[in-house]
């Protein structure tokens, strides 16, 4: 038995799912994967989306069909992309050795910018020292981008300061914005509505005038915290 | 060549094809509702399918044409005026410098596209009253002080009928099908779907009576496309248009087809429609099909056009 599901999620993507929770062990499958297909590529195929623990391959029909199959008009177009993702998971995906370069990201964790850390704190009946030192302690995977151009889905939160996320989102998060969910961690890249736990404000651009983003999936992350002096010095480089 | 937005629709912005390559970054793919709509516009002036095209929401904008070219509109207007002078859809139109375009509020349909000759140049975001968009210079076709307006090629329309269907849409089941209830799975091809008013480029919320699921398993978030039907935990349908988020955690019961969807980018706030089911097959057979019935609609509008100026 594969330890996966493929399947069609339009008539111009597919899905390979591992299933389970969020786990670095799944996610790293999904990072081997994407390499996989990135280094054996295929005429036809537009995005490869890397999410938690899946993959989806979103191509142009017409171009796979005008390519591969033409003349041997058998296979639907959905069975040959399908074929050669798995193609890919059985023959090249152990080849692959991803890396492990760690972007550090200048965190200020003063109540003036992170408007939820003194209520975390108090739902874990910890000081607030204690927050930014465990949030700080740990290198983060970013599992995913989503939500918003260059939002990073990053994890895994200590258990110790995991939150859910608000029950109504706030209407105007600001960008840079520092926030938890559950497991996740991630920082808000422009002004937006928003339900995370913010506990902290980076000055860095998350995304410069080039629509270049700074944190791609399946980099490392960590954070380091800067007191609200350096933070508004950064801020207005 | 340019022309001047003079008075500003509801929602009027210029649109490519959607994007591709950046979806694993969170980039929306954005680009023209109706896909369909854009690359006829596009054809009937001689362009490249991928041009900028300006996309208007109904009630639309009020233009003039700085300099004479060559222009059409598509999608939801069947005619509109020009000057004093009722001019129809479909049909490449030659211009003068100092024309007025309008649209009446009667629409069939619930986008508009308009293409000149060469493309727009992209700027990005709603547009304001006085913005002026300019166009890529083309020197593929040539006129000057064409003396009065005139539609080029009288009597010639591009057909567009075959595209469109506006009461049931297709779909292929997605990977959380199986939430719907037994009794749901029965029923749901008979229900009745409106687009509701809290609709945009992003998704169409769909009301209906509610749909009958099982409690969802713990879903992680998950890339989605254009055309994905996302049920919310009060059992309402959204399913997600161009500028769509590249991923979503609600469950994924389904798929609008790519041939289907520019029929449903047409379709207004308050319209009703149905879904059914069909499978994989059958909608790359239909994809391929639409896109053969494209690809003979632009060749002809390229012989067309071809035609008409070497007679000149």
């Amino acid at each position: 038995m594969p330890s996966y599901q493929i399947y069609p999620i339009s008539d111009q993507a597919v899905t390979l799912d591992f299933g389970g929770p969020i786990s670095l062990e799944t996610n790293d499958r999904v990072h081997m994967l994407l390499a996989a297909l990135i280094k054996n590529k295929l005429a036809g195929v537009t995005d490869i989306i890397p999410a938690y623990n899946s993959v989806t391959v979103a191509y142009d029909y017409m171009t796979v069909y005008q390519c591969q199959l033409k003349n041997e008009n058998t296979v639907p177009v959905y069975t040959f992309i399908k074929n050669w993702i798995e193609n890919n998971i059985s023959q090249h995906i152990n080849d692959i050795e991803l890396s492990k370069s760690e972007i550090i990201i200048p965190v200020c964790y003063d109540k003036c910018v992170a408007l939820d850390i003194e209520s975390v704190a108090e739902q874990h009946h910890i000081c607030i020292e204690k927050v930014i030192e465990l949030h700080t302690a740990k290198t983060y995977r970013v599992f995913m981008n989503g939500f918003l151009p260059g939002f990073a889905y990053m994890g895994i939160v200590d258990p110790a300061i995991q939150t859910p996320r608000h029950q109504s989102p706030r209407p105007l998060v600001e960008a840079g914005s520092v926030g938890i969910a559950g497991v996740q961690t991630g920082i808000y890249p422009c002004n937006s509505p928003g339900g995370w736990q913010i506990i902290g404000k980076t000055p860095l651009a998350l995304m410069d005038k080039n629509e270049s983003i700074l944190l791609k999936p399946g980099s490392f992350v960590k954070f380091n915290a800067i007191s609200l002096f350096e933070f508004e010095k950064l801020n207005q480089q | 060549m340019s022309i001047q937005i003079i008075k500003a629709g509801i929602l009027d912005s210029l649109q490519g094809l959607p994007s591709i390559g950046k979806q694993h970054q969170g980039f929306s793919p954005g680009g023209s509702m109706d896909t369909i709509a854009h690359a006829i516009a596009n054809a009937l002036v001689g362009n490249k399918r991928d041009a900028i095209v300006l996309e208007m929401h109904i009630p639309a904008a009020e233009i003039v044409f700085n300099k004479e070219t060559l222009f059409t509109f598509t999608g939801a207007a069947t005619s509109a005026t020009l000057g004093n002078e009722t001019v129809y859809s479909n049909q490449p139109i030659i211009v003068n410098a100092g024309s007025k375009l309008s649209f009446n509020a009667r629409a069939n349909g619930a986008r508009i596209y308009i293409a000149v000759q060469g493309g727009f140049i992209l700027k990005r975001g709603k547009l304001q009253k006085n913005d002026v968009l300019l166009t890529v210079q083309s020197f593929d076709y040539h006129f000057e002080g064409v003396g009065q307006l005139h539609a080029l090629t009288t009597g010639w329309t591009a057909n567009t009928g075959e595209f469109y269907r506006s009461n049931v849409i297709r779909c292929i089941q997605g990977p959380n099908f199986n939430m719907l209830s037994n009794q749901e799975i029965d029923l749901f091809q008979s229900k009745s779907f409106e687009i509701d008013i809290q609709s945009n480029r992003m998704g169409f919320r769909l009301k209906s009576e509610p749909i009958q699921h099982t409690i969802p398993p713990e879903l992680l978030s998950t890339a989605v496309t254009k055309g994905t039907l996302q049920l919310t935990p009060s059992g309402q349908v959204i399913v997600l248009m161009a500028d769509h988020q590249t991923t979503g955690g609600y469950p994924h019961i389904g798929t609008v087809i790519t041939a289907d969807i520019a029929s449903l980018a047409q379709l207004p706030i308050g319209s009703s429609f149905g879904i059914v089911w069909i499978g994989i097959e059958d909608a790359e057979t239909l994809l391929l099909l639409h896109e053969t019935n494209l690809q003979q609609l632009e060749n002809a509008c390229k012989f067309r056009l071809q035609e008409y100026f070497s007679e000149k």
